[in-house]
C-alpha cells in the first residue's frame, strides 16, 4: 500500500481535493442565493411571479443532478453553431484567465457543473426557505407592517433571517448533499477529487485502498461542514428562545 | 428539425423499456432500482433505528456510525466500493454483478436516511401512549412493535415518500457500473453511432423529461395522500404533549 | 464524541481493505475452478467499438466477442460474459470475478506487476485524431491540449513522448465519455484525441471533419489479462490462441471485422501470433 501513495499520486489527489473545496465553496454560496432569491419569488403577492418560480423549483428540483451537470457541460455547447463555439466556451478572454487562475485546462466544464448544481441545489434551498418562512408566527410580520416596514424593509429584517434560521437544519443537510454531488463532475472531465482516485486506481490497480481513502475523506468533509455549519447555527440563534426539532 | 424527432421516437422505446436483450431496462429499470431500494432499505432503516434506541451503549454508538457512515459519502463513491468488495457468486438470487451492486448500494444508502426519518417519526409517539402500553407490561420490543411503528410510520410517510423520489433521482449515478437504467441507455443510445452528436441536447432534454413527469407525479400523488391523512390527525387537534415537546404544548 | 465514530469507521474500512487485498493470495489454479464449475467468465467491455460494444439493437457485439466465444468452445467451457470497464477489467482478476479480460488492454510492464497477459493477439498504434487540416504530424501537437480516455495507456506513453523530445508536461484532458471527447475536439476546446487507432478509426468514419494522424506514440500490443501467477492457466490461453490463429478461426474473426467486405474499419492486420512447436 505504501508504494502506491507515490509523491505523484499524493500530490494528484490533493490537487483533486482542493478542487473539491472549491466546487463546493462556490456552489454552496451561489446556491444558498439562488434558494433565496428564488423562494423569496415564491411569496411573492403576484401570481404569475409566483408560478414561474414554483416552476423553476419543480424543474430543478426533480431532474436528478447528474442530468443537470451532462447537459449544460456536454450537450448545452451543441445548440450552438460549429464555429461559434471554440470562442464561447473554450478559447475567449474569461476562460484563458481561469485557466491561470486555477489550473484546469478546459474551465468550461467546471462552470457547467457549478452551474447545473447551483441551480439543482438552488432549488432545493429555495423550497426550504420557503418552507422557513412559512414557519414565522404571523404577529411578527403583522407587527413589522404595523411599525411601517415597507416590503424591501420587511423582507431584509425579519423574512431573510426569520426564515433562515428557521430553515438552517435542513439547509445545512442540502449543504452537505451539496459537496456529495461535487463528485458528480468527474463524468464531465473536471479533475476533482472522485476522478483523481479513479485515476490513481486505473495507475496503480489498487482499487480497494484508493476507494477506502476516497471514503475517508468524503467522511472528513462532511463531518467538517456539519460541524461548522453548526456552529453557524448556534450563532445565528444566540439568545433566542427556539422550539427546534432534534 | 424532423431528423431529431425521429431519432427520439426511435430511441423513446429504449430509454423507456431498454435495449431488447437488457429489458427492463431504461426508466422501468430506474424506477425498480429506486422501489427495491426504499423497500428493503425500509427493512433495514427500521432494525437500525431500533439499535439507535437501545439499552447497549455499543449497539447505539454501532448504529449511528452506520448511519453517520452511509449518509457521509457520496452514493457514486458507495457504488464503486460494492461493485468492487461483493464477492462473485449469487447473492440474494441476483446473479448480475452491476445490478446486484446497485441494489446493495442503493439500499444500504437509503436505509441510513430512512433510519433517521423513523427517528424522527418515533420520537414524535405520544409519551402517553408508550407509558400506558409499558404500564400494562409490554416488553420495550413490544412495545416498539406494536405501537411506535405503526403510529409513526403513518406520521413519516411524508418524508418517506420524499426519500423515495430522491433515490429514484440518485440512481442515474448508477450509470458508472453500467447498470442498464435511463442514464446508461441514453448514453448507450447516443453512443450507437457517432453521427449521433447533433441529438445530445435533445436526448438529454427528453431523459430530464422522463425523470421529472415520474418525480412530479409521484410527489403530487404523495401530497394528495399526506393532505387526506392530516384531516384526522389526532395529535394537533388534540394537542397531546408528545416525547417531542415535552408537557410544552 | 463523532471523533469516536469515526475511529471506529476508519478501523473497519482498513480491516476491509486489508481483507480484499489479501484475496488475490491464492494458489489454487483457475483452471480447476473453471473445470468444476464448467464456465469460464471473461470480462470483455461493452464502451469500445469495434472491439466489444452494444451496436444499436443492444447485442454486444465485437472483435474481443467474437474472441471470446471462439476460445470458451474451443477450450470445452460454457462462456459468461462479465461487464467491465478501465478499471475493473483488472481489480476483476485481481479479486477473481473473472478468468480473464478480453478488453482491449495494452501490456505494459506496470499492468504485468498486478496481472499476467497473454501472448498478444492484436497489433496496433496510438495516434491522433486532429481536426482536418490542423496539424501535420503528432510532433506539432507537443504543448498542446489533448484529449485521452481517463486511465487509458495513451497519457503515460504520450507524457514520455513529449518528455523525450524536451517538451515541457503536456496538458492532457481526461474524458469518460469518448462522444464527449470526440465533441471536445470538433469544438476546438482540445487540439487532439489520442487513443487506439482502432478506437478513433472506428468512432471518425464517415466524418470529413476528422483526421487521423499517421504514425503513433505508442505500439500497441493487446494482451489477454489472466490472474497472476497462474502459469497452467496461461498456458490454456496461450494454447488455445495458437490454434484458433493456425486453424484459421482467428483470421475469419479478423476478417468480418477489419479486412472483410462488411467491416466497420480498415485496418490490416499488423502482426503475427508466435506460435510455439
Amino acid at each position: 500500500m505504501r508504494e502506491s501513495l507515490t509523491p505523484e499520486t499524493v500530490s494528484l489527489l490533493l490537487a483533486g481535493l482542493t478542487l473539491t473545496i472549491a466546487l463546493t465553496v462556490v456552489t454552496s454560496i451561489t446556491s444558498f442565493v439562488v434558494g433565496i432569491g428564488v423562494g423569496t419569488l415564491r411569496l411573492s403577492a403576484n401570481r404569475l411571479i409566483r408560478s414561474a418560480a414554483g416552476t423553476f423549483v419543480e424543474v430543478f428540483r426533480n431532474i436528478p443532478a447528474l442530468i443537470q451537470i451532462i447537459f449544460w457541460a456536454f450537450a448545452f455547447p451543441s445548440l450552438f453553431p460549429a464555429d461559434t463555439r471554440m470562442f464561447l466556451f473554450f478559447d475567449n478572454s474569461v476562460m484563458t484567465w481561469l485557466t491561470t487562475a486555477t489550473g484546469l485546462s478546459l474551465p468550461y466544464y467546471a462552470l457547467a457543473a457549478c452551474f447545473g448544481l447551483t441551480l439543482n441545489t438552488g432549488a432545493h434551498m429555495a423550497e426550504l426557505f420557503r418552507a422557513g418562512v412559512g414557519t414565522l408566527p404571523r404577529e411578527r410580520i403583522e407587527t413589522a407592517r404595523l411599525l411601517g416596514a415597507g416590503t424591501l424593509a420587511l423582507f431584509w429584517w425579519v423574512l431573510l433571517p426569520g426564515g433562515v434560521r428557521a430553515a438552517f437544519p435542513a439547509i445545512t443537510t442540502r449543504l452537505i448533499h451539496n459537496m456529495k454531488n461535487t463528485a458528480l463532475a468527474s463524468f464531465v472531465a473536471v479533475p476533482e477529487f472522485f476522478q483523481t482516485v479513479q485515476a490513481s486506481i486505473t495507475q496503480s490497480f489498487r482499487a480497494v485502498e484508493f476507494l477506502t481513502i476516497a471514503a475517508v475523506v468524503y467522511l472528513l468533509l462532511s463531518t467538517v461542514m456539519a460541524g461548522l455549519l453548526r456552529r453557524v447555527d448556534i450563532r445565528l440563534n444566540r439568545g433566542r428562545m427556539h422550539v427546534r426539532p432534534d | 428539425m424532423s431528423d431529431q424527432i425521429d431519432f427520439l421516437l426511435d430511441s423513446l422505446p429504449h430509454l423507456l423499456f431498454g435495449f431488447p436483450g437488457q429489458r427492463p431496462g431504461g426508466l422501468v429499470m430506474s424506477v425498480l432500482l429506486a422501489v427495491a431500494g426504499l423497500g428493503v432499505g425500509l427493512a433495514v432503516a427500521v432494525v437500525v433505528a431500533a439499535a439507535q434506541d437501545a439499552r447497549s451503549r455499543s449497539l447505539r454508538r454501532l448504529a449511528d456510525s452506520y448511519v453517520h457512515l452511509f449518509r457521509g459519502i457520496p452514493l457514486i463513491l458507495l457504488v464503486l466500493i460494492i461493485h468492487q468488495l461483493v464477492a462473485s457468486g449469487p447473492i440474494l438470487g441476483l446473479n448480475n454483478t452491476p445490478l446486484r451492486s446497485a441494489v446493495i448500494a442503493l439500499v444500504l444508502y437509503s436505509s441510513a436516511y430512512q433510519a433517521d426519518i423513523i427517528r424522527t417519526g418515533l420520537r414524535s409517539v405520544p409519551v402517553g401512549m408508550v407509558e400506558w402500553a409499558r404500564v400494562i407490561g409490554g416488553s420495550r420490543w413490544q412495545v416498539y412493535r406494536l405501537v411506535k411503528l405503526p403510529y409513526s410510520l403513518r406520521v413519516m410517510q411524508p418524508a418517506l415518500s420524499g426519500q423515495g423520489i430522491t433515490l429514484f433521482k440518485d440512481t442515474s449515478v448508477v450509470v458508472i457500473i453500467g447498470v442498464a437504467e435511463l442514464t446508461t441507455t441514453a448514453r448507450i443510445v447516443l453512443g450507437s453511432d457517432v453521427g449521433n452528436t447533433p441529438f445530445w441536447v435533445a436526448t438529454y432534454l427528453t431523459v430530464g423529461l422522463l425523470y421529472f413527469v415520474v418525480a412530479f407525479a409521484v410527489s403530487r400523488l404523495a401530497l394528495r395522500g399526506e393532505r387526506r391523512y392530516q384531516a384526522g390527525n389526532l395529535v394537533r387537534s388534540l394537542a397531546i404533549p408528545t416525547a417531542k415537546t415535552g408537557s410544552r404544548l | 464524541m463523532k471523533i469516536r465514530g469515526f475511529v471506529l469507521v476508519l478501523t473497519a474500512a482498513s480491516i476491509v481493505a486489508s481483507a480484499c487485498s489479501s484475496g488475490t493470495d491464492e494458489a489454487d489454479s483457475t483452471l480447476t475452478g473453471v473445470e468444476q464449475s464448467g464456465v469460464v467468465r471473461i470480462g470483455v467491455r461493452n464502451d469500445n467499438p469495434p472491439m466489444s460494444f452494444l451496436d444499436d439493437r443492444g447485442e454486444w457485439v465485437g472483435f474481443d466477442v467474437d474472441l471470446s466465444r471462439a476460445i470458451a468452445d474451443l477450450l470445452g467451457f460454457e462462456l459468461k460474459l462479465v461487464v467491465v470497464d478501465s478499471t475493473t477489467r483488472i481489480s476483476f482478476l485481481q479479486a477473481r470475478r473473472v478468468d480473464m479480460s478480453i478488453a482491449s488492454m495494452n501490456h505494459t510492464r506496470s499492468r504485468d506487476e498486478a496481472i499476467d497477459f497473454s501472448i498478444t493477439y492484436f497489433w496496433d498504434n496510438q495516434s491522433f485524431l486532429i481536426r482536418t487540416g490542423t496539424y501535420r504530424s503528432i510532433d506539432e501537437l507537443i504543448g498542446q491540449t489533448v484529449a485521452a480516455n481517463a486511465g487509458s495507456s495513451a497519457i503515460p506513453s504520450w507524457r514520455a513522448y513529449v518528455a523525450e523530445r524536451g517538451g515541457e508536461a503536456p496538458e492532457i484532458v481526461e474524458f469518460d465519455d469518448k462522444l464527449a471527447a470526440m465533441q471536445a475536439l470538433r469544438d476546438g476546446a482540445v487540439e487532439g484525441y489520442s487513443e487506439d487507432n482502432i478506437t478513433l478509426l472506428s468512432l471518425a468514419a464517415g466524418d470529413p471533419g476528422l483526421a487521423l494522424l499517421p504514425g503513433g506514440h505508442n505500439r500497441v500490443q493487446f494482451g489477454i489479462g489472466l490472474p497472476a501467477d497462474d502459469s497452467s492457466w496461461r498456458d490454456q490461453v496461450n494454447f488455445a490462441l495458437q490454434e484458433l490463429w493456425q486453424d484459421g478461426t482467428y483470421a475469419m474473426i479478423y476478417d468480418r471485422w477489419f479486412t472483410g467486405p462488411d467491416r466497420i474499419i480498415d485496418l490490416p492486420l499488423g502482426g503475427e501470433m508466435e506460435i510455439w512447436p
